[in-house]
């Protein structure tokens, strides 16, 4: 029983970290595009690294 | 080739059969020339099939991002046909293609880019008060590694900060540091990799509803944590015996419950709270009334029982109840919500679709040179080039060329459908056919797509008389409920005055009308999209709810049932009169007439126009009479046009014909076929128990054929008809108690139209805006009535599921609540639960949209 004294108040911590995280999520359009990501995944592309160079491909 | 048929293929088989077929490398057409055009790709030679292509090609490998090419699966879109002649086409280096077909130009004007600017408000770091942003729609994806591209692109131009494109919108948000980028610079580049970039003006609208659907998915998120985890605490509670958790356990964990609901309550709660203050100020109690009094009512006994009367918790605590609440009604929101945003999603797509950028030809038919503009400055009657895979600028008529236009946006029908020269083209859909030249007739808000949006916006925001009606028995049973329960409250006082509170509290909650209030509006929303994506526009918001009621189907035979291209079949000329004299008269006469047969005439004549009738007047119903070269000519039905006609081609009900004062010169037969599905929307809906009937125009023997080809009783059928007389027929069935719907064209029958209770018209090349009609017809298709109808009806039937579930759980709670037989807790679970039941039946409608055919 006293290991309630430690786990109900954690719990509650939990669940306000949880709440924020939430919050936090929705509020910078984690759940807006529910499909894209996905995708989005398999066109990133890590095997050029130039890719992150700015001054390559400029060229136009 | 289509994205889903592509997608088999996996992308080394892809690109190896590009490589090695003579198709171009990025758009997979067949290459005529394979040493003209080429490019240089991993090492590999790559055909090309046109200047445009490689251009693009070259763009995209040279700023590193071929990638593109191996992760794709579908080719890219064609730069085979460009806006400008082909011969220009071929005079241009690659370097200058995209310099020269660029359409960005317009956007540099500082007036024109500021339509399309908006301050964004996102918690991004990024987003500083000298950034700005717009909305991009990206045409020309394929498949999803174009998406990247674009964004790839995006990204990498100097200044830009975000670069996002939504997967299933094909929308771009682009927000950028002021003075290092513009629009122009963005359309440009998204333009040298082959994509169309066109910016969206005014999504302030579609902003405000991001942000209150975030806010409303916070809020359910709050509440379902909470609820979740107070549960947690209480449930033990319940199920254990009281000696089992101590006296301080217990304690700690109902406090635990009070903080965890205390989000709850000042958070998730808000919209109850919002809407009890707008009640309480304008004194109409709306359903958010009982429900908030419910949340306070709960938290102020689970308060004051947690801090005064400690030794009876175990009966007077709510707050898992609280949250369930709270969250049960607000999941039924959030759908609400998310069915009406994705009806206006839809209706926004429609208003944006049509593209910004037009390439004027200003001196035509002189010299072909087009000049590029924005869509907003083009005027009826300037000549616009429409280019291959190209969107129509605005509505207009073709000029040249043969088109074939994907019209899905419009009629949701996929396959391309031809337009020939005097055809009319709708802003909008794409050009997949050879370059078209094409005179504005409608800009702006007269175009086709614009009335589209525009009904369909006001049908969503006209309720159902259904809706009006629950909402006024909502807002009568509202405050009675609340008078209900505090009477019962008092009542208790007298039998047992420990119980009055959860009595109060228990009837607050399970009489909240929610259910009620939200039987119909989610299924009238969702039928609502649904029609719309079948292809029939709802305009006006009464239509869902009459189609179920609906007796007799009345059909405008012309161009409703049949085709309307009504074809001269043979011709019958007096003795020394030629067939095409006889022609050239006809067609003097029926100049400028839009009715079939005088189409059917000019097409055979052509546009050549060797005689000029003057006087022309026509008599509805019967025909037309000019002067020619002083004799009198009347073209018409056999009894108008002269006396002296012979039985037989009066028999032939679709004969006109031509006389000379009132000799008969010539006879025209035309047939008018029917159309493919005619019978079988006649069979679906005389099968859905409905009478069907036929009124038309036209001669009672043709009129006869038609109904007898679709199995139309001989008695509900009604042949030359004037308008009056379909307006008394009409009438008549309203007297035998009938509920009509009347299909027709929607500008000759307008009156008709009006009298009917339902009033379909068929958008083929009308006038959207003059149409007096409660539903458009925008497919091709007329199964989509019986379509519609089924819709409809089931979309009743669930109301009716829905009404009958909220009548009857309220009757039956109600009782139990007064007599104190339920608590609180359950009271809370059974109402929320309702009001949940009510919008997942109701979304039923999504899954099952009923096909009839």
């Amino acid at each position: 029983m006293e290991s309630l004294w430690l786990l109900i108040p954690l719990s509650i911590v939990l669940a306000f970290i949880i709440g924020a995280l939430f919050w936090w999520a929705v509020g910078a359009g984690q759940f807006d595009d529910l499909s894209g990501p996905g995708e989005r995944i398999l066109q990133d592309d890590d095997r050029v690294p130039d890719m992150l160079d700015p001054k390559v491909g400029r060229g136009r | 080739m289509s994205a889903a048929q592509m997608a088999v293929l996996t992308n080394e088989a892809l690109t190896s059969a590009m490589a090695a077929s003579a198709s171009c490398f990025h758009c997979g057409l067949p290459t005529a020339d394979q040493s003209k055009h080429h490019i240089i790709f991993a090492g590999k030679r790559q055909a090309m099939c046109c200047v445009g292509c490689a251009a693009v090609a070259n763009t995209i490998i040279n700023a590193g991002l071929g990638h593109y090419y191996e992760t794709r699966t579908a080719p890219a879109l064609s730069q085979n046909q460009s806006p400008l002649r082909p011969e220009i086409v071929d005079k241009v280096s690659a370097k200058d293609f995209i310099k020269v077909t660029t359409t960005a130009g317009s956007f540099a004007l500082p007036e024109i880019e500021s339509q399309y600017l908006f301050n964004v408000v996102t918690n991004s770091h990024a987003v500083t008060s000298d950034t700005k942003s717009a909305t991009f729609y990206i045409d020309g994806i394929t498949c999803s590694a174009c998406v990247w591209l674009a964004e790839a692109t995006l990204r990498r131009l100097p200044g830009v900060k975000l670069a996002d494109i939504n997967y299933i919108t094909h929308r771009a948000t682009v927000t950028w540091q002021a003075g290092h980028a513009n629009i122009a610079g963005m359309v440009d580049a998204v333009q040298g990799v082959g994509l169309q970039a066109s910016p969206i003006a005014a999504v302030e609208n579609q902003l405000a509803r991001t942000n209150a659907k975030r806010l409303l998915l916070k809020q359910l998120g709050v509440a379902l944590l909470a609820m979740m985890q107070v549960m947690m605490f209480t449930v033990p509670q319940y199920w254990s015996a009281p000696e089992d958790i101590s006296r301080e356990a217990r304690q700690l964990m109902n406090w635990a419950s009070c903080l965890l609901s205390l989000p709850v309550v000042l958070y998730a709660a808000q919209p109850f709270w919002i809407g009890a203050r707008r009640d309480w100020r304008t004194r109409h109690i709306s359903m958010d009334s009982p429900v908030a009094l419910a949340i306070a009512a709960t938290f102020a006994t689970s308060i004051w029982s947690l801090w005064l009367v400690p030794e009876k918790w175990h009966g007077a605590l709510y707050f898992d109840s609280l949250g369930m609440f709270v969250f049960l009604l607000l999941a039924a929101r959030y759908l609400e919500l998310s069915i009406r945003d994705r009806a206006l999603c839809r209706i926004e797509r429609l208003a944006n679709a049509a593209p910004v950028i037009a390439h004027r030809l200003t001196q035509y038919p002189a010299t072909r040179q087009a000049t590029e503009v924005a869509v907003a400055t083009l005027a009826r009657g300037d000549v616009i080039l429409i280019a291959t895979g190209q969107l129509i600028a605005t509505d207009s008529v073709i000029v040249e060329g043969v088109g074939e236009v994907d019209e899905a946006i419009v009629t949701g029908e996929s396959r391309p459908v031809i337009r020939n020269p005097g055809e009319t083209l709708i802003g909008g859909t794409m050009n997949l056919g050879s370059p078209l030249i094409a005179r504005v007739e409608r800009v702006g808000g007269a175009t086709m797509l614009a009335s589209i949006a525009r009904m369909a916006e006001r049908a969503l925001g006209e309720r159902p008389q259904l809706a009006i009606l629950t909402d006024r028995v909502a807002r009568i049973v509202a405050p009675a409920l609340v008078v209900l329960a505090v009477l019962a409250g008092i009542a208790w006082l007298f039998i047992d005055a420990s119980q009055s509170f959860n009595v109060l509290v228990a009837v607050l909650a399970i009489t909240c009308p929610c259910a009620v209030a939200l039987a119909a509006p989610t299924a009238f929303a969702i039928a609502n999209l649904q029609a719309g994506e079948g292809g029939l526009l709802i305009a006006r918001g009464h239509v869902l709810e009459t189609l179920p009621q609906l007796t007799d189907v009345v059909f405008d035979k012309t161009g409703t049932l049949t085709t309307g291209a009504m074809a001269i079949s043979n011709i019958e000329t007096r003795q020394g009169v030629t067939h095409e004299a006889a022609l050239e008269i006809a067609a003097a006469l029926e100049w400028g007439a839009a009715h079939p047969v005088a189409k059917s005439i000019r097409n055979i004549v052509g546009n050549s126009r060797a005689l000029t009738a003057t006087g022309l007047c026509s008599i509805p119903g019967c025909g037309v009479e000019g002067v020619i070269d002083g004799a009198k000519y009347r073209f018409g039905h056999g009894a108008f046009a002269c006396t002296e006609i012979d039985a037989d081609s009066e028999a032939r009900s679709d004969a006109f014909v031509l006389s000379c004062n009132g000799k008969w010169l010539a006879t025209f037969h035309a047939d008018d076929p029917l159309k493919p599905d005619a019978a079988a929307t006649v069979q679906a809906l005389q099968q859905a128990g409905l009478r069907v009937h036929l009124l038309s125009g036209d001669r009672s023997a043709s009129v006869m054929r038609v109904a007898h080809a679709l199995g139309i009783n001989r008695l509900q059928v009604g042949s030359e008809q004037s308008p009056a007389q379909k307006l008394a027929y009409i009438e008549q069935l309203h007297r035998e108690g009938c509920k009509v719907a009347m299909i027709g064209d929607g500008i000759n029958d307008a009156p008709v139209l009006g009298a009917a209770d339902v009033a379909i018209a068929m958008a083929a090349g009308a006038d959207l805006p003059r149409l007096t009609a409660d539903a458009v017809l925008l497919a091709p298709n007329l199964l989509v009535i019986p379509t519609t109808l089924a819709l409809a009806r089931s979309a009743r039937r669930i109301i009716r599921q829905n009404f009958a579930w909220a009548i009857a759980y309220n009757l039956f709670a109600i009782p139990l609540a007064l007599a104190n037989v339920v608590n609180p807790a359950w009271a809370a679970l059974g109402m929320g639960a309702s009001g949940l039941i009510v919008v997942l039946n109701s979304m039923r409608l999504l899954v099952s949209p009923r096909k009839v055919g």
